[in-house]
């Protein structure tokens, strides 16, 4: 049926990215169906590249990233954008639950609110600042700074209930599908980084605790997980890179002092 | 009190004519027409009831006293966060017969454009080549700010292509919520224009076609029109800005000076 065969969503993106896996989230946990495209990310395809130069909302300045869907011969790029768009076109509920945006407008405006805030809040910064910078006061300073994000983070998550999801009754929004991602790749800090964050961290902030172990026990959610082992190495080239900086910058130093 | 009557109860909105983010909210209102009460608050010596509001408002800034724009709902709800209490506003006030169209457009592809262009406009860094331009007194170092932002506004005149050649993002007067969080910085142009002396109203503008017809279309609108601010308010309103500007130019200055001594 050529009206079906349109439907479908082509979803390009790669397993170790988290921005992707926003965009898988979402086709999983509302039930979507969708054809995984892997990407190489290192050597780009070049229909991989076509279809990002195709996409909107691509970044005039870059050959491709993930994720791009293409759904009724459109090409769309942007994590939480694909997700948005996910969202808002399969909204019929009976086949493919509740939306990740909530009905009631008060919920809804602070689920926008902890989405814009997690992207202003500089988490992102802090995550990949830590795994690339290998000079550990540099380190411990920042994860002071991080980790009164957390603070704030353990903080709001308590405004509907103490426990599980952003939302009452677990339901996920788009908030969990945005954050989540970063928190699986929390492993990679751990790895590299020598930081106790699943442990240590998640104690000292339990509604953060709560929040993340419930999301990672959703059914869909688990569909799109991958392994720590997959994880580590995937980023082991950004930790070498940050151990290469780091050794040269003591070089430096120690040249310095000769003088 | 039944929903349709607590709607029809004003929603108040605490906002500030100065502030470009209150502006959102406000041109908010205003396009769709929503009954409010503008409550007017002093930003420099807040007044008791706007700190009240803020702090018990949805997505208060942890350690903040009050930022505009705050609404309060007629169901006693306070809401900050300027782009948030737009899409509250929009999502809310939903019958079109009543409130006009959407500012999130039906058309999913649509949609998502409107929601890219947001995105991209808060992550372009525009904000931050705005106020930095307004407020660097260094000729040198506000030329090479400047050679980046226009990068920016070569890629915004482009992106604006993406409907139509002319009016707003969407085509003709098509407002959507992406003209709501730029345009207020447009607005405020002219001061940068009046303190840093860069000709963006005119040179700027005939450099960028696309984002010249997209700003005199809004500058047409009735909402726009309606509680526009003057040229004079605003380069009065900004004037802390460059004198805050001079002052950090003046200590780099200083600096050099005593740096430069110390190394005879």
């Amino acid at each position: 049926m050529a009206e079906a065969k349109e439907d479908q969503i082509k979803f390009y993106s790669n397993k170790i990215c988290p921005f992707g896996m926003r965009a898988w989230l979402t086709l999983e946990v509302k039930k979507i169906p969708y054809e995984f495209i892997h990407c190489d990310l290192k050597d780009k395809q070049d229909f991989f590249k076509e279809a990002y130069a195709k996409a909107l909302g691509h970044a005039e300045d870059n050959a491709g990233k993930v994720p791009i869907i293409l759904h009724k011969g459109k090409y769309i790029a942007e994590s939480s954008i694909v997700a948005r768009y996910l969202d808002y076109v399969f909204s019929d509920e009976d086949k493919y639950g509740p939306s990740i945006l909530p009905k009631d407008a008060f919920q809804r405006a602070a689920v926008e609110i902890m989405v814009a805030w997690f992207g202003d809040s500089g988490w992102l910064k802090f995550h990949y600042g830590i795994l690339m910078n290998a000079n550990p006061d540099d380190q411990a300073k920042s994860v002071v700074d991080w980790k009164k994000k957390w603070k704030t983070l353990n903080d709001r998550l308590g405004e509907f209930c103490d426990k599980g999801t952003y939302l009452p009754n677990n339901q996920v929004s788009l908030f969990e599908i945005c954050a989540f991602p970063f928190f699986e790749r929390l492993c990679t800090l751990e790895h590299y980084c020598k930081l106790e964050i699943y442990s240590k961290w998640m104690d000292e902030f339990p509604r953060v605790k709560s929040w993340y172990e419930t999301v990672k026990d959703n059914e869909a959610f688990k569909k799109c997980t991958s392994t720590q082992e997959f994880l580590n190495n995937g980023y082991k080239g950004y930790r070498e890179k940050a151990e290469e900086n780091y050794k040269k910058w003591k070089e430096e130093q120690a040249k310095q002092e000769k003088k | 009190m039944a929903e349709a009557e607590q709607k029809e109860q004003k929603l108040k909105l605490y906002a500030n004519p100065i502030c470009p983010f209150a502006q959102r909210a406000w041109l908010a209102l205003e396009i769709k027409k929503v009954p409010y009460e503008y409550i007017k608050c002093d930003l420099r010596e807040k007044p008791a009831f706007f700190t009240e509001a803020y702090q018990k408002a949805l997505g208060a800034a942890e350690g903040s006293d009050g930022k505009v724009p705050v609404i309060e709902t007629p169901d006693g709800k306070f809401i900050t966060e300027s782009t948030i209490v737009a899409r509250y506003v929009d999502y809310v006030y939903s019958d079109e017969s009543k409130y006009g169209p959407s500012l999130l457009p039906k058309d999913a592809f649509e949609r998502a454009a409107v929601e890219i262009m947001i995105d991209w406009f808060g992550d372009s860094g525009w904000l931050r080549f705005h106020y930095g331009t307004l407020m660097q007194c260094d000729k040198e170092k506000a030329d090479a700010s400047v050679v980046d932002w226009k990068k920016k506004w070569g890629l915004l005149n482009e992106r604006l292509k993406q409907f139509s050649d002319k009016g707003l993002y969407l085509g003709d007067n098509k407002v959507s919520l992406f003209d709501i969080v730029a345009y207020p910085f447009f607005e405020r142009l002219i001061t940068i224009q009046h303190y840093a002396k860069y000709e963006i109203l005119d040179k700027w503008m005939e450099e960028f076609p696309r984002v010249k017809s997209w700003y005199n279309t809004m500058q047409e609108l009735e909402a726009v029109k309606k509680i526009k601010q003057k040229d004079e308010f605003f380069i009065n309103g900004y004037k802390s800005y460059r004198e805050r500007g001079e002052a950090a130019y003046k200590k780099e200055q200083e600096q050099k000076a005593a740096a430069a001594k110390d190394d005879k």
